[in-house]
């Protein structure tokens, strides 16, 4: 019998900012696939970024907590923290 | 001696006379350098009351030990005078190339004095300081200016510190620019130079700085060339400054309408990553820092924009943009190249807009006093021509051109409301209700609100590489940006005495060796050759920021000159922060508090047991009390 591929029911779009960048090396931005919805606690656990060194977590321009479920397609924003000045 | 060339230059220009000091050691080790020369020479030299745009006021730019010697960060130099914009301790640091290039050329610092009676610029060619006419770069742009200095010198790597007509018609927040794309910003210290009749300082120098141990600052050197694109300022190499801001809107700090919001929804339009997918041309750097944060920008069509005069940083996007409501990234790019052309400070210049732009609003100012402009919030035309207006001094430009204080007075009727500045400066782009040491920074600050010797709490809030450099100064734990209670104050205060050490060495805190004490600790000691510790540091910071209060108090500033706009004490009414705003008695306790950490009485004025603590016993009988 033909092996199917394997279609993931949950994808992703990620982009992480600030001083989270050095956790992506050149690319800010990547798809992320699971089988199932993620939080955005679990995400972070994926990406292997610390939940301390995130300020600030949008979706849609919103900003959203540890325990959100993206919808599969939305955008993810992970800001790291801000120092500025 | 190390790191220093032991020597101060002086140009008088009333008397067109040149002078060296060579101050010994102990001033030296004293002083440190940068602000901290500034705030010796602005308290030894500059009576009370004086007019800063008169001829005694002084012009001081300063380098710091470090300045010159190949490690990144090292290539800014500080300006100061007493600013014509709050009447009290100016000051700004500048990046680029002009300030390794002063102390290559045999002197730590210039020290400008007098008014000549007709334009002139300086130029210092190693041992020979020549004052040179200027009549013919009088009114020209910046651009235009450094390229005929560069022509008539014939130097091939001259590097000058300039002013444009936005300084030459003292408008009172005009800046001076480093190599066209460096800027002093604050202060109004383009001013300054103006008043002299100064166009330009040219440099060129060929001498190496000496430092006592080269191999260990190398090391340093070393380490952040291998790790600076691993690091939390990683971003910078790629977007800039302009990193942060869709994450200060997300969390409600991004300046918007004339800071009555703290998140703009043409953020994306105006961010980092749009810029350098659209306007971006190319990124330049300073000396010997291999990050390249700054942008070059092209526009061609509507707003053309050269790349010559670089590209906006966060602070302008934020200025010109969002608190001015405008989403149209070729607006902003062009009232930036308006701004270092004419050199502007474009902190100080958006500020100023978005303030017209709700008086407009409010009927406080109509088309007949704006001469015909519809100032409504998002109107990027008339952004562009409100800038070229206040350069030129055309109209309603003229009266913006005295600051946002001084505008707010003669507009009247209860215009004051929403002119946002401490002490007369307009208040930098991060708003203060999310981050609420910072805001306690602005109100305290001697120079007026300012946004680096400061403290930004959403950097602090959680343990991380930022809060682990403050938690060897000392700094127990992580604390929220809402937080204004004395754990608070001492955060900022080890911060800000931190800061105004690094600004004492004049290095640039972007760059993330600045953060970490014990590399610096190495690399001091490896230029002085001075065996020193961090605790000497912490002292050095504490009385750079003792002797600017010194200087304001004998200017007759007290605690209620410390003190933020009313908008600030009014909560936002939507958004993650809604019913947020600073709480008055907090910030009152907070001051007070600061005041007794840092040994100042119950009006700032340091006292006299603080002034011997720190080797200032000659600044005792200045104080009044």
């Amino acid at each position: 019998m033909e092996d199917l591929p394997v279609r993931l029911a949950f994808s992703l779009t990620v982009t992480v900012y600030g001083a989270l960048r050095r956790y992506c090396g050149a690319n800010p931005t990547r798809t992320l696939e699971f089988d199932s919805p993620q939080s955005v606690l679990e995400i972070l656990r994926h990406l292997g970024i610390p939940r301390d060194e995130v300020a600030a977590v949008s979706v849609a321009d919103a900003l959203v907590g540890d325990d959100f479920i993206p919808s599969s397609g939305e955008q993810v924003r992970l800001h790291g923290l801000v120092d500025g000045g | 001696m190390y790191g220093y060339t032991g020597k101060i230059l002086r140009v008088n220009l009333s008397e067109r006379s040149v002078s060296v000091d060579e101050p010994d050691e102990r001033f030296y080790r004293t002083y440190w350098g940068g602000s901290g020369f500034i705030a010796y020479f602005l308290l030894k030299e500059v009576a009370p009351g004086i007019d800063p745009l008169g001829p005694e006021n002084r012009l001081i730019f300063a380098t710091g030990p470090v300045t010159g010697v190949s490690v990144a960060g090292s290539g800014r130099n500080s300006i100061g005078a007493k600013s014509p914009l709050t009447n009290a301790f100016g000051e700004s640091e500048v990046g680029g190339y002009w300030g390794a290039e002063l102390k290559r050329a045999g002197y730590d610092a210039l020290i400008v004095e007098g008014q000549a009676s007709s334009p002139v610029y300086i130029l210092i060619d190693a041992d020979k300081v020549s004052i040179l006419p200027a009549d013919h770069l009088w009114g020209k742009l910046t651009g235009e200016a450094q390229r005929l200095i560069e022509a008539e010198t014939g130097l091939a790597r001259v590097r000058t510190a300039m002013i444009g007509p936005g300084g030459e018609r003292l408008v009172r927040y005009a800046c001076i620019a480093n190599d066209l794309t460096h800027f002093a910003g604050r202060c109004g210290l383009g001013a300054v130079m103006g008043s002299k009749r100064l166009k330009a300082v040219a440099v060129t120098g060929g001498r190496a700085a000496e430092v006592a141990d080269r191999q260990r600052v190398m090391e340093q050197a070393k380490w952040f060339a291998e790790n600076y694109d691993k690091s939390v300022f990683s971003y910078l190499v790629d977007l800039g400054t302009a990193a942060d801001i869709r994450a200060l809107s997300i969390m409600q700090g991004l300046p918007t309408h004339n800071f009555q919001k703290g998140s703009f929804k043409g953020t994306p339009q105006i961010s980092g990553e749009t810029m350098r997918d659209t306007i971006l041309v190319s990124s330049h750097n300073c000396f010997a820092c291999p990050v390249s944060c700054k942008r070059n920008v092209e526009v061609r069509g509507d707003f053309e924009v050269n790349p010559i005069y670089g590209g906006p940083e966060y602070e302008t996007l934020a200025s010109f943009g969002s608190n001015c409501g405008v989403s149209d990234l070729r607006v902003i790019a062009k009232c930036n190249e308006l701004c270092s052309s004419y050199t502007l400070d474009s902190i100080s210049t958006g500020t100023v807009i978005s303030f017209a732009m709700e008086c407009f609003e409010h009927g406080l100012l109509a088309e007949e006093d704006t001469g015909g402009l519809r100032l409504h919030f998002g109107n990027g035309d008339a952004v562009v021509r409100l800038v070229e207006m206040i350069a030129n001094r055309v109209g309603l430009g003229d009266l913006l051109a005295e600051g946002v204080r001084a505008a707010a007075d003669r507009i009247g009727g209860g215009a004051d409301r929403y002119a946002m500045h401490v002490k007369g400066q307009g208040i930098p782009m991060h708003g203060p209700r999310l981050k609420q040491g910072l805001g306690l920074g602005y109100a305290v600050s001697p120079t007026g609100a300012e946004h680096i010797t400061n403290l930004h709490d959403t950097g602090y809030m959680r343990p991380g590489p930022l809060f682990d450099a403050l938690h060897s100064l000392g700094i127990p734990e992580p604390l929220p940006p809402s937080n204004l209670a004395p754990e608070k104050v001492r955060m900022y205060k080890h911060q800000l005495t931190w800061r105004y050490f690094i600004n004492c060495l004049v290095m640039c805190s972007h760059v993330v060796l600045t953060r970490f004490p014990d590399r610096i600790l190495e690399i001091v000691e490896g230029v002085t050759g001075w065996k020193t510790t961090v605790y000497e540091f912490m002292q050095a910071g504490r009385r750079c920021a003792t002797m600017a209060r010194a200087f304001n108090v004998r200017e007759g500033l007290r605690r209620k000159d410390d003190w933020l706009p009313e908008r600030f004490f009014t909560p936002f009414t939507e958004g993650p922060l809604r019913g947020v705003a600073i709480d008055r008695d907090r910030l009152h306790s907070a001051i007070g508090c600061y005041y007794g950490m840092m040994g100042w009485d119950e009006q700032g004025i340091p006292t006299e047991a603080t002034l011997h603590d720190l080797d200032l016993g000659w600044v005792v009988d200045q104080v009044p009390r």
